[in-house]
């Protein structure tokens, strides 16, 4: 994608000067005039697992750089998508917004990608079946959602590795003589992370990463080539190394507190505050492959995502107030006919 | 209600111990604590119905309540 003429000569056919576009099923690229099949594996593939150290006290050697490219900049999701020899709209295809086009972008190289494995059409079925899986849907949610397509995209995210060396101070409760004391503890833990992936993308929220990517596979990058995009859409990466790193703070002190909270295996843990030196960060930018499958019901935009390399899926959905009241009606109701019982019993 | 699906879906799709994961499951004491609220005031209305004293009716709940005030502290603890 950062150079148009380049990316039209690897996806132009040598056989019959067709178009070829990157089929998941196949894993290369296929003509879609004569079907010739072209491989995209290279001799370097294994250095694409490649992470890269990043120290906070010295400036980023790796700049933005400016690209020729075909870009939408979606107005409503702020996304911006570039597409490798396919035709333009004017509504973005992962959240339905109008998108303005632009012909240059001004990005980080992506070094490294997970091509797609899941094709578009169990994609679909993926994600049809997620919804009809919903318990107190609306009725006729099925039906909305059928009319909807996937739509594939390539999603920036970074993976970070770190040590964190945390000293921590927290309050427990114990129970005393059916009194409730507060006690004060501290401790330290040494913590791991290791490719933990933070979407840099506003196509994908932290929930939906942790619906779709339960398993991340290095070895399954592969060096960037526009052959892996031809036929999908594809975001660039905007974020500088400190950005991303800033961007999963909530979500790792939120992890690192659970770690204390299991560290101390106490209960009425509260009042935890902690300092970490961390250390050996590195990364990766890179790209990862889902199905965005983009619905509206009554006015809300929502979305459905299909990972592309398992196929897992996880989304938005809008609940059944009826069917909600109606559900809490039998709960409640079951639960009062065991109290009446209980209390005409005279048990306890 | 709405709390209880959030919490079962994120029990068996989002990656367990993951940052979604824990604010999904964060605060499912509250469906704990309105089962328990129900049940009790039911014993109490099943217990008069049946024996006809409100008040002795109460009385006997008084140890009830303790013992679920107990369950529901190890609850919210463990939230
Ligand atoms: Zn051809
Ligand atoms: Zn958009």
């Amino acid at each position: 994608m950062d150079d148009i003429s380049a990316a039209q000569s690897e996806l132009q056919c040598s056989n019959c000067a067709g178009q070829c576009i990157y089929d998941p099923a196949q894993q290369a690229l296929v003509c879609t005039s004569c079907a010739t099949r072209y491989g995209l594996e290279t001799e370097h593939d294994d250095r694409a697992a490649q992470e890269f150290d990043f120290d906070p006290d010295t400036p980023e050697d790796d700049s933005p750089v400016l690209a020729e490219t075909r870009v939408h900049h979606c107005e409503t999701c702020g996304g911006d998508v570039v597409f490798v020899g396919q035709t333009l709209s004017e509504r973005c295809a992962y959240c339905d917004g109008p998108v303005v086009l632009a012909t240059s972008d001004t990005g980080y190289q992506t070094k490294a990608l997970i091509p797609f494995r899941v094709p578009e059409h169990d994609a679909q079925v993926a994600a049809l079946d997620w919804v009809a899986k919903r318990w107190a849907a609306p009725s006729d949610l099925n039906a909305v959602v059928a009319k909807a397509r996937v739509a594939g995209l390539y999603v920036p995210f970074w993976t970070f590795d770190s040590e964190e060396a945390v000293n921590y101070w927290a309050k427990y409760k114990i129970r005393r003589n059916k009194r409730t004391v507060v006690r004060k503890t501290s401790g330290a833990l040494r913590i791991t992370f290791d490719d933990l992936l933070v979407p840099a993308s506003p196509h994908i929220t932290p929930l939906i990463r942790d619906g779709i990517l339960h398993d991340f596979e290095p070895r399954r990058l592969r060096p960037y080539r526009p052959g892996y995009l031809a036929g999908f859409g594809a975001e660039r990466h905007h974020q500088s190394v400190a950005e991303g790193l800033a961007a999963n703070a909530e979500d790792k002190d939120l992890l690192i507190r659970n770690r204390i909270k299991g560290h101390l295996g106490k209960s009425g843990v509260h009042d935890v505050r902690y300092i970490t030196d961390t250390s050996g960060v590195r990364y990766r930018r890179i790209l990862l492959p889902v199905w965005i499958l983009h619905y509206q019901y009554k006015g809300a935009a929502m979305k459905v995502v299909v990972c592309g390399m398992q196929g897992r899926t996880y989304g938005e959905r809008p609940f059944s107030w009826a069917k909600l009241t109606g559900y809490a009606a039998v709960l409640s109701g079951l639960t009062i006919a065991f109290g009446l019982a209980w209390g005409a019993g005279g048990l306890l | 209600m709405r709390k209880l699906i959030t919490v079962y879906e994120a029990k068996h799709e989002l990656k367990h111990g993951s940052a979604g994961w824990l604010r999904s499951i964060r605060g499912w004491s509250m469906v704990a604590f309105w089962l328990m609220t129900t049940w009790f005031a039911a014993t109490i209305i099943g217990d008069w119905a049946v024996n006809g004293d409100l008040g002795a009716a109460i009385d006997r709940g008084w140890l009830r309540l303790r013992i679920l005030l107990e369950i529901a502290m190890a609850i919210m603890e463990s939230d």
